[in-house]
C-alpha cells in the first residue's frame, strides 16, 4: 500500500524524475516529454489558429486528447463554426483520441486509457490536474504553451514541494469527498498550496471508490496545487528507485496533512470563493432557484447515486429547477441501464446529455439577476455561472439534491431519515 | 528589464483572490474574437470607476493569488493589451504567472504591495526585484534570468517561432 512507503521524495519528484531519468528536487527546472495533450472547444480553437501560423506538424497527433463539451449542443451560429473548425482541425491533424459531445474533457480523458501513472499530462484547462488522480503528473497551462507543446512534444516544468495529505478513518454518512475538500479550502484557502504537489494518501484512501478520489485530484486546482496525486504501484516503484539516491539538498515530502475522515460534516462555499466554506448547517436557509449537479467534479456516477438517494421517492421544488448533466457517456449510459436515470426524470429534474453544464457560465443553465444556485461544480466566483448579479453556492451532490427539493439550502442528512 | 511607471499613472488596487472570472468573464469568451474592454467589465465588480476612467500606463496592485481559477490566457493577454506596464502583487496563482511570460505581460511579486505610494514615478526593475519611488524602496523577489529573457524576446510565441526556424514574420 502507498501508504506503508515513508517516503524521503515526493511523488511529483518521483514522477518528474522517472521522466527525465535522473534524480531531480523541487525548485529545479526540467524540461520533459509531454505524454498528454488535452484541449477542448472553449481554448483549442485559438490554440490551434497560432498553432498554425507556424506551419509545423503536430508533434504527435496520437498524443493529443481534443474534446467537444462546453459548447454542447452548439447555441449559436458562433458555436457552431467553433465546434466545426475543431473538427476540421481534428480531420486535418489525424487526431483521433477525440471526446466529441461525450462530457467534460477531464472525465472522458481518465475514461479513455490515454493515461497511465507517471505519465505528463497538460491541457487548456486548469481542472486537467484531475488526471492526477491515475498517478499522472497533469497540470492546465495557457494557449500559448500549448502551441509550444503542439510543436515540440515538450515543455518545462519547475519540480513542485510536496505536501502529503493522510485521510484516516472513515467519512460519515451524507459526508462526501467534496466536502472534505470544501473543509481544506476553509481551513487552508485558495493560494496555501501554490506551486506545490498535493499527495493523498492514507487509510481512507484505500476505502474510497475512484468516482471520489477523483473529487480530490479534480479540485486540487482550488487549492492553488499545480497536481493532485495519489499513488499506485507503479509510483510506488518510483518512489523506491529514486527516494534511494541522494541529493545534496535532499528534500522529500514538506509538509503533511492530517484529516481525520470521521469528524468531517457536510460543507457548503458560499458566495464568491471556495474557500468561503462552512459546515452547511451554519449556512443561511436560502432559497435556490437553481440546483446543478454535474461537471467534471460532481458529475460522476458514484455523485448520481448519492444525489437519487435523496430524490427517489421526492419532487423537486416547483421553485427551483434541478438540472443533471452526467459527466460523460459512460455515466449516462450506466444510468439509463440501471435505472438511475428515472430516479432524476421522475423527480422533475432537467437531464441534459453529457457535457460541462451552466458550470462556466457558457451554456444550459445562466443565472438571472438576483437569482441563486446551488452546485456540485468546482467554483462560485462572482459571474462564474454566467451573471454577476448572480450568487453560487457549492456542496456536494447530495446536498444539491436536498436543496432542490426543500427548495433552500438545507443539511442533506436529513434526508437520509428512513421514511 | 526596467519598467517606468508614469508620475501620473494610477494604481488600481484589487485585493487578495483577483480570479479569472473577474479578470475575464466566461460570458465574453465569444470565440470569435476577444476584447481587452471585457477585462474592464469584469473588474467593475471590484471597482466599478475603473471602466470609465482606466488609462494605458496604469497599472494594477494586489494582493495574494492573483490570477486564480481558470487557465484562460485571455486574464493575462487582456491586461497586457490595455497597456497595463506591470501587475505587482503580493503573490500570483501558478498558471496566471506562466502565462504572463509567455504572452509578455511583466509581474512581479511583492511582498508589501500596500506601500507602493499612489501618485509619483515609480521604476521597478525585474532583474534584482527592487521598486524604487521617490518616497519607499522595496526589495522583492527577483525575477528569474529565463523568464526576462522570454519578455525581452517577446513571449514564448516568438521564441518558438525562432527555435523552428521559420522566421519572426511567419
Amino acid at each position: 500500500m502507498a501508504s506503508d512507503i515513508n517516503r524521503e521524495i515526493g511523488l511529483a519528484a518521483a514522477i518528474l524524475s522517472e521522466k527525465v531519468g535522473r534524480r531531480v528536487v523541487p525548485g529545479e527546472v526540467v524540461e520533459c516529454d509531454v505524454d498528454v495533450a488535452l484541449t477542448h472547444d472553449v481554448l483549442g480553437p485559438p490554440t490551434f489558429r497560432e498553432f498554425a501560423k507556424l506551419g509545423v506538424p503536430v508533434w504527435n497527433p496520437d498524443r493529443v486528447f481534443l474534446a467537444i463539451d462546453h459548447f454542447v449542443p452548439a447555441a449559436n451560429t458562433a458555436q457552431a463554426a467553433n465546434n466545426a473548425f475543431l473538427t476540421e482541425v481534428a480531420e486535418r491533424h489525424g487526431i483521433v483520441n477525440r471526446a466529441f459531445y461525450d462530457g467534460p474533457s477531464h472525465q472522458t480523458l481518465l475514461e479513455s486509457g490515454l493515461v497511465q501513472p507517471g505519465s505528463v499530462v497538460v491541457g487548456t484547462d486548469s481542472h486537467t490536474c484531475t488526471a492526477g488522480v491515475l498517478g499522472s503528473f497533469a497540470t492546465g497551462i495557457g494557449t500559448t504553451e500549448m502551441v509550444s507543446v503542439l510543436a515540440l512534444g515538450r515543455l518545462w516544468l519547475k519540480v513542485p514541494e510536496s505536501v502529503r495529505v493522510r485521510l484516516q478513518g472513515r467519512l460519515p454518512d451524507g459526508v462526501y469527498a467534496k466536502d472534505v475538500v470544501l473543509s481544506l479550502l476553509a481551513r487552508f484557502g485558495t493560494s496555501e498550496f501554490t506551486y506545490r504537489s498535493l499527495e493523498f494518501d492514507g487509510e481512507g484512501v484505500e476505502a474510497m471508490s475512484l468516482d471520489e478520489r477523483t473529487v480530490f485530484s479534480n479540485m486540487a486546482v482550488e487549492l492553488g496545487a499545480k497536481v493532485g496525486l495519489f499513488s499506485s504501484p507503479e509510483l510506488d516503484g518510483f518512489v523506491r528507485r529514486w527516494g534511494a539516491v541522494p541529493t545534496e539538498s535532499g528534500v522529500g515530502v514538506i509538509d503533511q496533512v492530517d484529516i481525520d475522515l470521521s469528524e468531517q460534516v457536510p460543507m457548503c462555499a458560499v458566495p464568491h470563493n471556495p474557500a468561503n466554506s462552512k459546515p452547511i448547517e451554519e449556512v443561511e436557509p436560502v432559497a435556490v432557484q437553481q440546483a446543478f449537479i454535474g461537471s467534471c467534479t460532481g458529475g460522476r456516477y458514484d455523485d448520481f447515486v448519492q444525489a437519487a438517494r435523496i430524490l427517489n421517492g421526492r419532487r423537486v421544488s416547483d421553485k427551483t429547477r434541478l438540472i443533471v448533466v452526467p459527466a460523460s457517456r459512460r455515466v449516462y449510459q450506466r444510468m439509463a441501464l440501471d435505472g438511475l436515470l428515472n430516479v432524476f426524470v421522475n423527480a422533475g429534474a432537467i437531464v441534459q446529455s453529457p457535457s460541462c453544464g451552466p458550470c462556466a457560465g457558457l451554456q444550459n443553465g445562466v443565472l438571472g439577476d438576483g437569482e441563486v444556485s446551488i452546485s456540485a461544480s468546482n467554483r462560485n466566483f462572482q459571474g462564474r455561472m454566467g451573471n454577476p448579479a448572480a450568487s453560487v453556492y457549492l456542496a456536494s451532490p447530495a446536498a444539491v439534491a436536498a436543496a432542490a427539493v426543500a427548495g433552500r439550502i438545507v443539511d442533506p442528512r436529513e434526508f437520509l431519515e428512513t421514511r | 528589464m526596467i519598467i517606468e511607471i508614469a508620475a501620473t499613472a494610477r494604481r488600481w488596487r484589487l485585493g487578495d483572490n483577483v480570479d479569472t472570472d473577474i479578470l475575464y468573464p466566461g460570458r465574453f469568451m465569444t470565440l470569435a474574437s476577444e476584447s481587452p474592454r471585457a477585462a474592464l467589465e469584469g473588474l467593475k465588480a471590484l471597482h466599478p470607476a475603473i471602466a470609465e476612467q482606466f488609462a494605458p500606463g496604469d497599472i494594477i496592485v494586489a494582493g495574494r493569488n492573483f490570477g486564480c481559477g481558470s487557465s484562460r490566457e485571455y486574464a493575462a493577454t487582456a491586461l497586457r493589451d490595455l497597456q497595463v506596464p506591470i501587475v505587482v502583487a503580493t503573490s500570483f496563482s501558478r498558471i496566471f504567472y506562466r502565462n504572463a511570460f509567455n504572452i509578455g505581460l511583466p509581474v512581479l511579486e511583492c511582498p508589501d504591495p500596500d506601500s507602493l505610494p499612489d501618485t509619483g514615478g515609480i521604476t521597478i526593475d525585474l532583474a534584482t526585484g527592487v521598486i524604487k519611488t521617490s518616497v519607499v524602496e522595496l526589495r522583492c523577489p527577483a525575477v528569474p534570468d529565463f523568464l526576462i529573457e522570454l519578455l525581452e524576446g517577446g513571449g514564448l510565441l516568438e521564441r518558438l517561432k525562432t527555435r523552428l526556424e521559420v522566421g519572426p514574420h511567419v
